[in-house]
């Protein structure tokens, strides 16, 4: 038998199947063939809002019309299209016109986005408190709504945005807390500056308090979000293991909404009773019995606020084991999103911390989400531009984090254009090279990267950034200016928003498609 | 003309295995290209050869060089290998016979395994030395590469699509020619168009079976002589393929067991275990069903591969079952491993020992991922719990010792799949907690009414697999080859067409493609 035959045969098939397609086609009845590729690519998928049914794709006749009545009445239904609800009316956008989107990337596993669609199922919850026993049911992954510390709050959530010079006094991230506590709630300014500067929350520190700071050389240590905290002198609290002194804290917290709660928490060491501490709030004292819930080596005070609260001064008896970690201020529901600069310490945020002591922190924290903003400077450790350092220590550091808390996504916002004097292209290279080590290494970690480059306008957009009026960022530094830093937090929201978006959209889809096929089998049925 | 680049050119993700249209008309002009050039074997195969890359690079793009890099090289090392064998020079062969064997392992390890290697490193050493991920970009910050240069585009094509499809595959054919060249069991191939047409031959690239050498390369010296029955046999298994992986895989899998043991515990203790059973049913069609069709396939060209499945749910006993799973792939295991690391010969402890060698090698061979591992394991530890209790022999008695063994072996390789599937290890605990201690139970009519036609599919095929014989299988066959040619044409327009409504549900990728 010649392989002609085989040949005939096949392509008879496929001719049959095409002419038959073709006419059906040219009938009215659609094309009943798997889609080329182009066309499959083309393709609208089905949806509900579209009116255009799944599969089979041909005119509407009497049974669809009718079923896509009985799903526009379904009650059902409607409560899926207001749970998902994507108006823009309902988020921020307003302030957002224009700001051109570019939307995050994720590994090719989709870690990432799995993760974030995580957190935003706990945004859902946010915004709908009032079902929250349904979206349990829906969201019903082993564990997921489990708080690992029995009692915490279930209807807060904390962003922590570290970066380094670029975010310094609270840039790009104060834009970031405006939107986000608009859109989900939440007031107040979240973790307070304790060692870096702010213009705004600068606090006065006073007394004989010790700063420990993990550096180069340390050990892996307690250190905490601030990777640093207060404490007693060392010889002193060896010396004098009874109360060593008072260290005082005053911080300013202009501009507090008298409207919202606010509340005061402060993270310490397990050894620190209530009773060490004194805290008044624009001078009448606070309450002495906090709300107080403990891990296994610190614990979280929460002391209310009084409405509009300006001043609050905090003074804590210094004695062995009295470590003041953090304190932030902020509501018990909604967002709070936390401006953490560190400068010098670029791809060592989280490796200098113990394990436990790092999750148990972040766990009274409730972070929900971490922006990890990496650094326009070199780690401080590193010498020269040694590419396979700076990769290895961003990998130790972003592993780190996710092997420690894998539920909760990280979001790499890149290194943005960077100024260029030279315009060399060896330069150039160098900085397309920090950028490109910071996405790889995000994917090979699970994490989300934001492209910050892109967003700013890729090559040369430093220039234009400065050059724009009024100027966006200071040419000669890469550092963003007041305006340019709203801008940057503008895009990143805008990218955050459309991530949500899509989220909501697929959920309704998801679940609409589900009730659409509940509404046909009983349709069939009758 | 823009479909005729679209054709030609690699999308990711784009499906060009055996359910998409595409490939259909990818085999009808490969099958037309074949009927011009078959009576010159060279051209014949040589024109297969560039085929079967253009395919490869249809489904794994760049990962076409790997292959080309894998083919020369394992052509060039078994030129070598042939002459230092006939000049008697064993220590060279020896030599150049390691270098291949640990180029082929470091191909196989560092496209498929870094990940797993790194993952098991960073567990033991607290990430303190994150692993070296080859073509970094820091790792090229010694020669930089222009920005856009080929070297830049061609890392950064790899970076996304790791790892390369079918690799284990190809490379543990590679192997088995290094070793069978070694031994003189077959002559090293001279002509780099044979060789290269035998490591990609597409029907077989990217699933298997795993061919040898000596059961290749002789076919690749004969004429075209395809007769009759022999295409209708060949066009029956692709029909029956067909059916098995879109019919009953795919539709199972849809419908069934993925949603259900992707979520086992919205799912009451009774649906979980249907799951269970429904997956070994639907790995089996998927897996059979693909090799069907690429035995199918491969028989239009008038090459005949092994079969690599013989009912192996009517198996009595682990051992039995593996002798009639994934045949290809436990006989190359077999051939290659277990018997030159001692077999049964030397005693109980080596070939303990040499079990669990080799089946912790067999499941890490299905993916780099600890689920694999343990799955591998589980089976090497009954297969040598039986063979030292003699199990394997007892079943054999009478058919009641038949019925209880098959009974077990069928439960004890169902129990297994679900560690197989799940996504991580906690997944397959909670599969196994809802069967044995669920949240909630509800009655057989209560899931029925919900997954009416799932569980019929599943009986069906269940009784199809289980109790007709194999006499019966072949006379159906038969009396399809009888068929006149008109009748079979028929026969396949309305399969397809039914395959082709089926298809437009949705249709998950074969399962072994991912290995």
């Amino acid at each position: 038998m010649k392989p002609i035959r085989s040949f005939l045969f096949l392509a008879g098939i496929l001719g049959l199947f095409l002419i038959a397609g073709g006419v059906l086609e040219w009938a009215g009845y659609g094309n009943f063939l798997p889609p080329f590729p182009k066309e499959a690519e083309n393709e609208e998928s089905p949806g509900l809002f579209t009116g255009k049914e799944a599969g089979w794709s041909r005119g509407p006749d009497r049974e669809t019309e009718s079923l896509q009545a009985r799903w526009a009445q379904d009650s059902v239904m409607d409560f899926y299209r207001r749970l998902y609800r994507l108006d823009p009316d309902i988020f921020s956008d307003a302030g957002l016109q224009g700001i051109p989107l570019t939307p995050f990337e994720y590994d090719s596993a989709r870690t990432g986005k799995t993760l974030l669609d995580d957190f935003f199922a706990r945004l859902l919850r946010l915004r709908n408190p009032a079902f929250e026993k349904l979206l349990r049911q829906w969201y019903s992954k082993p564990g997921f709504w489990d708080e690992p510390l029995a009692g915490n709050r279930e209807h807060f959530t904390r962003i922590l945005h570290y970066g380094d010079k670029q975010i310094e006094n609270d840039r790009i991230t104060s834009t970031l807390r405006r939107f986000f506590q608009e859109d989900f709630g939440g007031s107040g300014p979240g973790l307070l500056p304790l060692f870096q500067a702010r213009h705004d929350l600068h606090p006065e520190i006073s007394g004989p308090w010790h700063k420990v700071e993990s550096g180069e050389n340390t050990r892996k240590g307690n250190f905490g979000v601030h990777t640093a905290y207060l404490t007693a002198q060392p010889l002193d609290a060896l010396l004098r293991p009874g109360k060593t002194g008072k260290g005082r804290i005053l911080f300013p917290l202009p501009g507090q909404n008298p409207e919202r709660a606010a509340f005061l928490d402060l993270i310490v060491h397990a050894d620190l009773q209530a009773s060490d501490l004194e805290l008044q709030a624009d001078g009448r004292p606070m309450a002495a019995s906090p709300q107080t819930l403990s891990a296994y080596s610190q614990k979280r005070l929460t002391y209310p606020l009084p409405p509009g609260t300006g001043r609050i001064r905090l003074d804590m008896a210094l004695a062995r084991n009295h470590a003041l970690y953090a304190a932030a201020v902020n509501d018990t529901i909604g967002i709070s999103v936390d401006n953490i600069a560190l400068v010098g310490k670029t791809a060592s945020v989280f490796t200098p911390n113990n394990r436990r002591f790092l999750t148990d922190q972040f766990n009274l924290l409730n972070v929900g989400l971490i922006l990890y903003q990496t650094g326009i400077e070199p780690p401080s450790s590193m010498k020269g531009l040694d590419y396979g350092y700076y990769r290895m220590l961003l990998m130790q550091d972003l592993s780190y984090i996710r092997a420690q808390m894998p539920g909760i996504p990280v979001i790499v916002i890149g290194i943005p254009d960077l100024p260029l004097p030279d315009a060399s292209s060896h330069a150039r290279s160098e900085a397309r090279m920090l950028r490109e080590i910071g996405k790889e290494v995000a994917f090979q970690t699970g994490c989300i990267y934001w492209d910050f480059y892109q967003a700013m306008g890729g090559e040369n957009s430093l220039s234009r950034w400065a050059a724009a009026k009024p100027a966006l960022a200071s040419a000669s530094s890469a550092l963003l200016t007041e305006k340019g830093a709203e801008m940057a937090g503008k895009l990143f929201y805008k990218a955050l928003l459309d991530a949500y978006r899509d989220f909501l959209l697929r959920e309704r889809k998801k679940m609409m498609m589900e009730r659409a096929k509940q509404l046909q089998s009983i349709s069939k049925s009758y | 003309m823009e479909f005729l680049i679209d054709f030609f050119s690699y999308v990711p993700g784009r499906n060009f295995l055996f359910t998409s249209f595409s490939f259909w008309i990818f085999l009808c002009l490969t099958l037309g290209g074949f009927c011009l050039l078959y009576k010159n074997r060279q051209a014949r195969n040589t024109f297969l050869f560039v085929c079967s890359l253009f395919f490869y690079y249809k489904i794994g793009g760049y990962f076409v060089f790997i292959l080309l890099l894998s083919i020369l090289f394992n052509y060039g090392i078994g030129i070598r290998l042939e002459t230092c064998r006939k000049q008697g020079q064993n220590g060279k062969k020896n030599f150049w016979f390691a270098i291949g064997l640990l180029a082929n392992l470091f191909l196989l390890g560092t496209f498929k395994y870094d990940h797993f290697f790194l993952e098991l490193w960073n567990i033991a050493a607290d990430p303190q030395f994150p692993g070296l991920a080859y073509f970094s970009l820091s790792g090229q910050a010694a020669f930089p590469p222009a920005p856009e240069s080929s070297l830049a585009t061609f890392t950064s094509a790899l970076q996304g699509f790791l790892p390369a499809i079918g690799i284990s595959f190809f490379t543990f054919q590679a192997l088995s020619y290094l070793v069978d060249v070694k031994r003189g069991h077959v002559p090293a191939s001279r002509n780099i168009g044979d060789f290269g047409c035998y490591l990609s031959f597409f029907p077989q690239l990217v699933a298997g079976p795993i061919v040898r050498a000596g059961q290749f390369m002789p076919q690749l010296q004969k004429n075209y002589m395809l007769s009759s029955p022999e295409f209708s046999r060949a066009l029956g298994l692709i029909l029956v393929g067909l059916v098995k992986k879109i019919v009953v895989a795919d539709y199972l899998a849809v419908q069934f067991t993925d949603p259900v043991l992707g979520n086992p515990q919205a799912y009451s203790g009774f649906e979980n275990w249907m799951a269970m059973y429904a997956f070994s049913i639907r790995i089996y069609c998927d897996f059979s069903g693909y090799t069907d069709i690429a035995l199918g396939v491969a028989a239009l060209f008038d090459f005949h591969l092994p079969p690599n499945f013989r009912s192996p749910y009517k198996a009595s006993s682990l051992t039995d079952f593996w002798r009639r799973w994934h045949i290809s792939l436990s006989s190359w295991f077999r051939d290659y491993l277990y018997i030159p690391l001692g077999g049964n010969r030397h005693g109980v402890l080596r070939m303990g020992f040499a079990l669990l060698a080799t089946m912790a090698l067999a499941g890490l061979w299905h993916g780099a991922c600890i689920g694999f591992l343990l799955w591998g394991l589980l089976h090497g530890i009954l297969l040598l719990a039986e063979k030292l209790t003699g199990w394997n022999r007892w079943v054999e008695r009478n058919r009641f010792a038949r019925a209880l063994g098959w009974a077990v072996c069928f439960h004890i390789v169902s129990f297994s799949w679900v560690i197989f599937q799940a996504p991580t290890l906690p997944k397959a605990f909670e599969v196994f907690q809802q069967m044995f201690l669920p949240a909630s139970q509800e009655g057989f009519a209560t899931v029925f009414s919900r997954h009416g036609l799932p569980l019929a599919l599943m009986a069906v095929s269940a009784i199809l697999l289980l109790f007709v014989k194999e006499r019966k299988k072949e006379n159906l066959a038969r009396a399809f080859c009888k068929l006149p040619i008109g009748w079979q044409f028929v026969a396949a327009v309305l399969v397809a067409a039914v395959l082709v409504g089926m298809h437009r549900i949705g249709s998950p990728d074969f399962i072994y493609a991912r290995f």
